[in-house]
């Protein structure tokens, strides 16, 4: 039995180490914690953090990949941003997306699992059908609707002609092609919320339908203005949220479809940068795009982790 | 909800509705594949043909592997995603049990580093990162592909809300028993979050194997593109002609990620759901 | 098998002080409650000699060896938990398996796959093979090692931890509330083996509880524990029979000590209500003082020799005995008398009842709670003597 009480018995045992070794322990305790966050905050630092403030730092100098050298110019770069009809084209084009394709998909999301929860046949069948958009690599889908949208021998041009309506140049008239861009966004997209609504919707319990069908409240539309859409405000709001969100950041259809154009018609805030950034090497000002960028993202981001925080429930 | 409106008609509006939507939601894959069954002479017709008189399977399929390296896009995707959410495992796990079940000076501090960086929008890094890797020689490397997404805070987070719900009883146990703090965390915490971890390694997988943005700026070599950068190369290339391979192309590229979610649709939608819910 | 020494254990969280100078000394193979109400510190003071908490200042002697500072697995004691903690994703057999596996094995013996590879792995398994074999056989787990802990009972998890501690052989076992997850009757069952066990291995046994009668059925000692400081320690018959606080003699003993407030007059006669009891004090000892009767020591006597009246209130029929509830004067709370089976039939709720006392069984405590020795009075010696 090693009970070791023998061991450090003897009078000579220093009562002096007694403090040294629990300063030790505590050292050896300080030097675990501090390797298991290491990696984690160094490379927070260097990859997260340090970027970020170093786009805020570059976005106030005349920075060009490959100049020999660089100085600050202050809020010049903004200015001149400010005054670009492109940036202002650019903005609004981004803004006209979100604001296209949050209420389509959020309503979508909605809509599909509506109907899906309301009976139990092929609930799994339909989920993951709606689901597949979201997960299937945006770039070659884009290309598949690219074919879908061509203007003589596209499918949907062809369908629209077998019904009698006339064909439209989808990608490349002006008028059409962000609007065209919003629709695949929300194709892929609204698998996304559906799902969240569903788990929702799942997490309502039956007893409130059951208060409100005793209170009076009789068809669908009544419960559902009564019971299910109050409780499942947060969802919804969290849904917007992240729908705003990733909206902001379209880029993939843009870059293989669209190139911004036609005439910079699907020109959005993202392409501007990646073109500033990556074309034309123009660092400083990209940086200044991407602060833009960021504080758009920023706002929502910070407005959805505060009402998640404030949404007291029952 | 339950049946509350009548039984039958109900029931046929409901699967009327969604059968429409899904089949307007299946028309582009329908239509790839499709095409890719398709020879060049029937790619391009004034009426609508589900299914080509003349199959060009074999023919497209190959002309498709034989354009670009397609087996080398899929593989770069496997190599990529794995590496990244090896590396994000070994970073965030540790970090992660630290945050949950660890009392230490300036723990909040941490934690309030790592909500914030989950505020930041991958791209808006993208143009520093360039300039690091650049100037550090590793630009069109597999180490520009994998590195920056090594820290994933939110997988940070993530861990981290699950580790809290781990009784504090089982550390102090694994403590008694002589454990040290890194044992702890792969030998004790990782067995007991299987499931959180593999939910947060769908979303990873699935997430930077359809980034386009980050691999289009970090490579430009052919033999690194990861799948999307790969088949937008492949477009680029044919310009609008030969549709048939590039539909064959498009489908090779989607369909591992594809197939895997069939096979594991409750984990995949859990997965990205679940964890989407930050 | 060791003693365990705490001299002035103090403990700060933050700025609370949660352990404000405790001292006690443990004997070899004895079995010491640590019982008090909620947030009186007594887990602290476990996980403090377990080396989970390091203390404020205080020093710490396990066996003659001073073990501050020294990580709780060196210090070679053992710990049940409330919650088991149970590693879910092993078998029992690897779950008792794990403390021995981490003291006899070499890293390179336990890493996974590789260990078998390894010379020297094999006979250590076996050896630890027939240890855990021994220990589950002794508590009842033989045909459980294969199961995982989902798939086992609270109790069963409960002696599985138990077997986990018993198999490292330690100084001295450590037991955290370890009953307290387990409903009323399987919590009187184990009761009974924890204490069959531990006469069994004559084992150090240093036990932490909130439930009185735990610590009552268990102990050899008990520590009363309130607000950081242990305020009395003794055999479960000192403690309550010569509680020396308030407190104790209020935490412990179900149903709880009857508490009266009375009067002492210039020459240290106590009276209640009005009535003189046959108590004194010294004089000058205190003027208000708290009287405590246990229900037990009181009985009904005919109006003329109470020494309390009441009115019933309300009657618990508790089948062996019967508790009375009397509202009297002297008292908000109500007065419980303890009664044997069929003595009270006759009484009826609202009756006027009449309460006496053996002047021996009365517990005085002044204001603050402390306990006052009483003395002899003419009175009393004629009550005793005749």
């Amino acid at each position: 039995m090693a009970d070791g009480s023998g061991l450090l018995a003897s009078p000579q045992a220093p009562v002096a180490s007694t403090p040294h070794r629990a300063q030790l322990y505590m050292l050896k305790r300080a030097l675990a914690t501090i390797s298991l966050l290491l990696p984690a905050v160094a490379l927070m630092l260097l990859l997260l953090i340090g970027p970020v403030a170093t786009v805020v730092v570059m976005s106030l100098t005349d920075y060009q990949l490959g100049a020999a050298a660089w100085s600050f110019v202050g809020l010049h770069n903004y200015v001149e941003l400010f005054g670009d009809r492109v940036f202002w084209q650019s903005l609004r084009n981004t803004l006209m997306y979100v604001a296209i394709v949050v209420p389509a998909s959020v309503a979508l999301g909605l809509g599909t699992a509506l109907l899906i929860e309301a009976r139990s046949s092929l609930r799994f069948f339909y989920r993951s059908v709606f689901f597949i958009p979201v997960m299937a690599t945006l770039i070659a889908m884009a290309i598949s609707w690219e074919y879908m949208l061509h203007p003589q021998f596209g499918l949907i041009n062809l369908m629209l002609k077998a019904i009698g309506l006339p064909a439209q140049a989808w990608l490349s008239d002006p008028a059409l092609v962000l609007p065209t861009l919003a629709v695949i966004g929300v194709w892929q997209l609204f698998g996304f919320n559906m799902v969240l609504f569903l788990a929702g919707l799942v997490s309502i319990p039956h007893y409130l339908y059951e208060a409100a069908e005793m209170d009076g409240a009789r068809s669908a539309w009544s419960r559902f203005r009564l019971v299910t859409w109050p409780m499942l405000g947060p969802v919804t709001m969290f849904v917007v949220l992240i729908s705003a969100i990733r909206s902001f950041q379209v880029f993939d259809t843009v870059h293989v479809l669209t190139k911004g154009g036609p005439s910079k018609a699907s020109e959005v805030l993202l392409y501007t940068m990646y073109s500033e950034g990556f074309e034309f090497f123009r660092s400083g000002l990209a940086a200044t795009i991407a602060v833009v960028f960021l504080a758009f993202v920023l706002l929502l981001t910070l407005v959805k982790a505060r009402i998640l925080d404030k949404r007291v429930h029952y | 909800m339950s049946s509350r409106t009548p039984g039958l008609a109900g029931a046929i509006a409901r699967h009327a509705v969604l059968m429409t939507a899904a089949a307007v939601v299946l028309l582009p894959f329908l239509w790839m594949i499709s095409t890719s069954l398709k020879p060049q002479s029937e790619v391009f017709l004034s009426e609508i043909r589900w299914w080509p008189h003349q199959l060009a399977v074999v023919e497209n399929y190959t002309r498709a592997f034989e354009k670009a390296p397609l087996a080398r896009f899929l593989l770069n995707g496997a190599i990529v995603t794995l590496s990244i959410f090896v590396l994000q495992v070994l970073v965030a796990l540790p970090a992660a049990f630290a945050l949950a079940k660890l009392r230490f000076w300036g723990r909040n501090t941490v934690f309030a580093l790592v909500l914030f960086s989950i505020l930041i929008p991958p791209q808006a890094t993208a143009l520093p990162l360039f300039l690091l890797f650049h100037s550090a020689g590793l630009l069109d490397t597999y180490a520009a592909l994998i590195v920056p997404f090594t820290i994933s805070v939110f997988g940070i987070f993530l861990m981290r809300q699950f580790f809290m719900t781990v009784p504090d009883d089982l550390v102090d146990a694994a403590r008694m028993d002589g454990l040290s703090e890194f044992a702890i965390v792969w030998r004790v915490m990782l067995p007991t979050a299987i499931p959180a971890v593999t939910a947060f390694g769908i979303f990873s997988v699935v997430a930077h194997w359809n980034d386009y943005f980050w691999p289009l700026i970090a490579v430009n070599s052919t033999h690194l593109f990861t799948p999307p950068v790969g088949v937008a190369h492949f477009r680029n290339a044919e310009a609008g002609t030969d549709y048939g391979p590039l539909m064959a192309a498009a489908t090779i590229i989607i369909a591992p990620l594809i197939v895997a979610f069939l096979l594991a649709q409750r984990r995949f939608i859990e997965g990205i759901t679940f964890t989407g819910m930050k | 098998m060791a003693p365990v020494r705490l001299r002035d254990i103090r403990k700060n969280f933050e700025r609370v002080e949660v352990l404000k100078g405790v001292d006690l000394d443990i004997a070899d193979g004895e079995f010491v409650s640590l019982v008090g109400p909620s947030g009186c510190g007594k887990s602290t003071l476990l996980r403090i000699i377990a080396g989970l908490e390091s203390q404020t200042s205080g020093r710490i002697e396990i066996g003659s060896e001073n073990v501050d500072g020294m990580p709780p697995a060196t210090r070679n004691l053992a710990m049940v938990f409330q919650s088991y903690a149970l590693y879910p994703h092993l078998s029992v057999f690897d779950n008792i398996a794990v403390p021995l596996r981490m003291r006899r094995l070499s890293r390179l013996q336990r890493a996974p796959l590789l260990r078998w590879i390894v010379p020297g792995t094999r006979g250590h398994e076996r050896s630890i093979k027939g240890d855990i074999i021994q220990v589950a056989e002794l508590l009842g787990l033989q045909d459980l090692l294969g199961r995982k802990p989902a798939q086992l009972s609270g109790g069963q998890r409960q002696r599985v931890a138990v077997g986990r501690a018993i198999v490292r052989e330690p100084r001295a076992f450590l037991l955290d509330e370890p009953l307290s997850n387990l409903d009323a009757k399987l919590r009187v069952h184990m009761r009974t083996e924890i204490a069959q066990l531990h006469r069994r291995l004559g084992a150090t046994f240093i036990y932490v509880t909130h439930d009185q009668a735990e610590a009552m059925t268990m102990s050899d000692r008990i520590a009363v524990m309130m607000d950081g400081n242990i305020v009395q320690v003794g055999t479960p018959d000192q403690i309550y029979d010569d509680p020396q606080d308030l407190r104790v003699a209020e935490f412990i003993g179900s149903p709880k000590i009857n508490v009266l407030d009375a009067s002492v007059d210039a020459d240290g006669r106590i009276g209640l209500a009005g009535v003189a009891l046959p108590l004194a004090l010294r004089r000058g000892s205190a003027d208000k003082v708290r009287i405590g009767l246990r229900p037990e020591a009181l009985r009904l006597v005919p109006m003329r020799e109470a020494l309390i009246d009441g009115i019933v209130a309300h009657r618990e029929n508790l089948g062996a005995e019967v508790l009375l509830h009397l509202d009297v004067p002297a008292s908000a709370q109500p007065v419980i008398v303890r009664l044997d089976h069929g003595k009270a039939r006759t009484v009826a709720i609202g009756a006027k009842v009449g309460v006496t006392f053996a002047p021996e069984t009365a517990l005085c405590f002044d204001a603050a709670g402390r306990r006052l020795p009483l003395v002899e009075t003419a009175m009393l010696r004629e009550a005793v003597h005749g």
